[in-house]
Parts: structure tokens; sequence; C-alpha cells
């Protein structure tokens, strides 16, 4: 009740100060949300596509190393529902741990890129999301296009500064639709789709 | 889902009328009725046309319905109380602010065209003067009010710079940011003490504006329509003299003047509902002056900002108003006229 209604004065503040405007809801049971990252400020804007009744059945990947303790580590616990992933052990065992949840029926917000990065610059995606979207090929993957996050809150920044923040969901991409490849040259074809399908949104 | 936001928009409207009304307001009364009079026969114009299928309906109809809300919550906050009043503005000027920040790219190395990232403290710093100029503006601190930006600001902004210890791409931020600041928290922040003086005040800076850009569209095809058939000669010549054509091919001064005319002779109508000034009532030769300033300052707030959207090579400023675009798109030509005609009031019955 408390996370809910924190939930709901967040999505408040980033209205009013963000402009972000009310993103048509995603209705599916359980679905993936991936989504280029920049800030901080992204996973509070990529809660706003599930209903706020719905924010109990979402899970989000953390470094161990950044979000393991303090603050920090308190809130993306507390109010993200945030699984800890150590960054040095193998992406296998990573990757047994979002198995296991999405297994469970959470849905998932993912950053491909890994990483914040350099701001307004979208890195390469990494492979594991077009893993995921094999081993649950029923699963729709929405990729979210965001905008504008990385001047409010970069990498380095402790203020945030409002500025317009554009969130475009595109059309969802299903593993099962690229079931017919074999899994290696599967798992890249979904990747480079999702992360082109985002791309194609950059407005230069 | 339609039903239910019609009769929301109704409730907003209709309360605000009742608010009106036990306020004993009776010249935003009669504004208030003109204004959602129109808006009815807008609508009623566009069912007509959409039966018609005729090719603008879908544009009169998307625009129409964003009026109905933009007119019911401004009138809402209008109506409420004098903190409302001054929130909702505030508010108004924030978004406008943040909307013209959001414009321009951001980048660590510094291009022209774009913010670097160390631009952001003293955009904060803009964005918390808004709250600031609302303050002065609530407890009537006239002197202070004219000065904050184009003095305090102004020169906090380049000691900022200093203190980040930068040195290129400096010239050109410092210009970027104090215009955003001049324009929007200055300027358009006028229309904070205009509130001060009546909200009478306001509507009527506002509606001739409004007027006047809705206007200008109709006044163009009017006058292209009547030189379509001919092939040359004097009156054509006159008629297709462009103020800009780089920028706006379609702005031409006899739409402008013709435009701007039309606007002096609306603004009488507006005369007898005006408020007691200290030194006597408005009178009917300074608001024709006052209607054709505003007819000619909304043209060139309109250029204004079509000239930096095409620098920046953006249509429309944003996304947030359906068929209008950006909130600056809409509150151009406000730049330009809310300022003067508060000054030029100011200075002759104050």
């Amino acid at each position: 009740m408390v996370k809910q209604f924190l939930h709901a004065l967040g999505r408040a503040l980033v209205s009013i100060f963000l402009g972000v405007e009310n993103p048509p809801r995603i209705k599916d049971m359980q679905c993936i949300i991936a989504a280029n990252h920049n800030s901080h400020i992204d996973i509070m804007i990529l809660f706003r596509l599930l209903d706020i009744s719905r924010v109990n059945r979402v899970k989000t990947i953390a470094a161990k190393d950044y979000f393991g303790t303090g603050l920090r580590g308190y809130i993306a616990r507390i109010l993200f529902n945030s699984v800890l992933v150590d960054r040095g052990v193998s992406a296998r065992k990573t990757f047994e741990i979002l198995k296991n949840e999405l297994e469970k029926g959470y849905s998932m917000i993912i950053f491909p890129e890994g990483t914040r990065g350099h701001p307004g610059i979208m890195d390469e995606f990494k492979a594991g999301i077009g893993q995921i979207a094999i081993d649950f090929p029923n699963i729709p993957i929405y990729p979210v296009y965001l905008s504008g996050a990385e001047k409010s809150l970069p990498k380095g920044a402790t203020i945030p500064v409002p500025f317009c923040i554009g969130m475009k969901v595109l059309d969802p991409v299903y593993g099962r639709d690229y079931l017919g490849f074999n899994r290696k040259e599967g798992r890249r074809m979904i990747t480079s789709e999702i992360e082109s399908r985002i791309r194609s949104q950059i407005r230069h | 889902m339609s039903f239910y936001r019609n009769v929301f928009l109704a409730t907003i409207i209709s309360a605000s009328f009742y608010l009106l009304l036990k306020r004993d307001d009776t010249a935003m009364l009669y504004v208030m009725t003109a204004i959602v009079g129109l808006l009815i026969v807008f609508s009623v114009v566009w069912r007509l046309l959409e039966s018609k299928k005729f090719p603008l309906a879908d544009e009169i109809k998307k625009r129409t319905i964003t009026w109905w809300w933009m007119v019911a919550v401004f009138m809402l906050a209008l109506a409420f109380n004098r903190i409302v009043s001054f929130v909702f503005l505030g508010f108004l000027c924030f978004a406008a602010l943040r909307e013209y920040f959001s414009l321009l790219p951001m980048s660590e190395i510094s291009e022209s065209k774009t913010l670097s990232f160390r631009d952001r403290p003293s955009i904060l710093v803009s964005y918390i003067s808004v709250p600031l100029m609302i303050f002065l503006a609530y407890i009537k601190w006239y002197e202070l009010f004219v000065i904050t930006i184009p003095v305090y600001i102004f020169l906090l902004v380049p000691i900022l710079f200093v203190l980040q210890n930068r040195t290129e791409g400096s010239i050109k931020s410092l210009g970027i940011i104090t215009i955003g600041l001049m324009f929007f928290a200055h300027n358009f922040g006028h229309c904070l003490f205009m509130i001060n003086i009546g909200p009478i005040l306001l509507m009527y800076c506002f509606v001739l504006t409004e007027v006047r850009d809705l206007l200008s569209y109709w006044v163009g095809k009017f006058l292209a329509s009547l030189t379509e058939n001919r092939s040359g000669g004097f009156m054509k010549n006159l008629l297709d003299y462009r103020v800009a054509g780089d920028i706006s091919p379609k702005k031409t001064w006899a739409t402008g003047i013709v435009s701007a005319v039309i606007v002096a002779l609306l603004s009488l109508a507006f005369v007898p509902l005006m408020p007691q000034f200290p030194n006597g009532r408005l009178t009917y030769g300074y608001s024709l002056i006052l209607g054709f300033l505003i007819g000619v300052l909304g043209l060139f707030g309109d250029l204004v900002f079509s000239m930096v959207k095409r620098d920046l090579k953006t249509k429309d400023s944003g996304t947030i108003l359906p068929g209008h675009g950006g909130i600056i798109d809409r509150v151009d030509s406000l730049v330009f006229t809310i300022p003067v005609t508060f000054h030029l009031i100011y200075w002759m019955y104050f």
C-alpha cells in the first residue's frame, strides 16, 4: 500500500517536473520491457507503462556493487523490486536468476545496454535479451525509446534538472518468430531487431 | 471514455462560471461567455465539415478539442482564487521554459546549437527564478519584480559559469540560457503581475493575441484568394510582399496589417469591461493603439519562434497539445504582446 502510494507520488512528480505524458498502459499479463539506459530516472518512467496495481509483479535488475548498499540500494530493492546481480559472475549464472523470476510469472524491465554509459550515446545491446526471448518465446518484449533523461540526471550528477522526457513504446518482439533459426543465430537476430527498432527513433 | 471526458469538461467550465458569479466578476463573465460561445460554434462547424468530408475537418476538430481543454483549465485557474492563478501561470512559464531548453540537444563537446552538460546548474537557476517571480508578483513588489531577471539572475548565470571554471563554448551557452530566461521567465512572466491589476487585463492580452493567431490564417487565405486569378500588377505585388520569406513564405505584410487592424477594432469591445485604474479608465483611442501593437507584435512573436525552430530543424516545439504542437507554439506571440501591453498600461494609468 505504501509502495503504491510512493509510486503514485513519483508518477505525479515525474509528470509535473519532467513533462512525461501518460503513456498507454501495457496490458499483457507478463511482459518484458527493454529500453535504452541513460539515467536513474529511466526506471521510474518505465514503471509508468504498467498499472499501479502491478508494481509488485515487476522485477528489475541491478548491479550488486552499485545498488547493494546504502540508501540507493534500499530504494532500488524496496521500490523497484531490484534483483541484485554480481557484475563479476558468469553470464550463465545471471541468466539463471532472470529465468527463475520469469518462471515465477514476474514481468521484467531490462536495459540491454547493461549500463548507463556515456550520456546521450546508445551502446550496443548485449545478447542476453535475445537469449531470454528464445527461452520464453511467448512473452512479448516491448522495445521502448527514452529521450531526454540524460539531460535531467546524467551519470555523475546528483540533482535532477527538469527537461522534457520523451517515451515511445514500439511494437513488441516475440521469441516465437525466431524459433526456426539455430539458437545462436536467433539470439543475435532478436537482439539486433530490438536494438534497431529503438535506434530508428533517434532524431539527429 | 469520451462521454466521461465531456462530462468532466462541462463540470470544470460550469464550476468556473459558478465561481465567477459568486465573485460577481461581470467583466470576466462576459469574456468567458463569449469564448465558450465561440468554442460551441467551432464544435458545431467541425461536425458539419466532417459530415461533408471537408479536408480540413480533422485539423479543426483536433484544435477545437484542445482549445476546449485549454480554455477550461485557464478559466478555472483564473476564477478559483489568487494563489491558484499565480501557481497556474507560473507553471505555464516553467513549462514553456522547460520546453525551450529541451529543444536543444545536449552534448559533452561544445558544438554550435547544442547545450553542454555543464549548463545544467545555470538551467536549474533559470527554473528557480520562476517561483521567485511568482512570489514577488504575489506580494506586489513591483520594483523588484521587473528587475529580478534582467539584473540579478542575468548576472548570476555568468558568475556561475566562472565558478565552474569554464572557457570553451561559454559565450554560446550564456546566450542560449539568458535568452530563454528573458523570453519565458521575464517577458512571459509579466502575466503574473497582470493578475494584480485584474484578470480582465490578462484576458484582454491573451484573447486578442490568440484571436490574431487564428485570424491571420483566415485573412491570409482570403487575401490569397483575391489575387489568385491575377497574373501580376501592383495589387498582387503589394499583397505578396513578405515579412520574411525564408522563415515563413505565407506571412505577408498585408495579412499582418489587416489582422492587426481587425484586432485593434476587436479590442474596443473590452474597453467598457476594464476596471478603474488609478489614473482613470482605459480610453477607446489608447485601446486602438494597444490592439494594433498586439497585432503587430503577435506577428513578430510568431515569426521569431518560427525562426528558432527552423534553425533547430524542428517543426513543432513539442507534442503536449494535440493539433497545436508544444506549449511554445501556443505562447510564442504572448511572449511579445504581454510585456508591452503591461508596460504601456502601467505607464499610462498607474
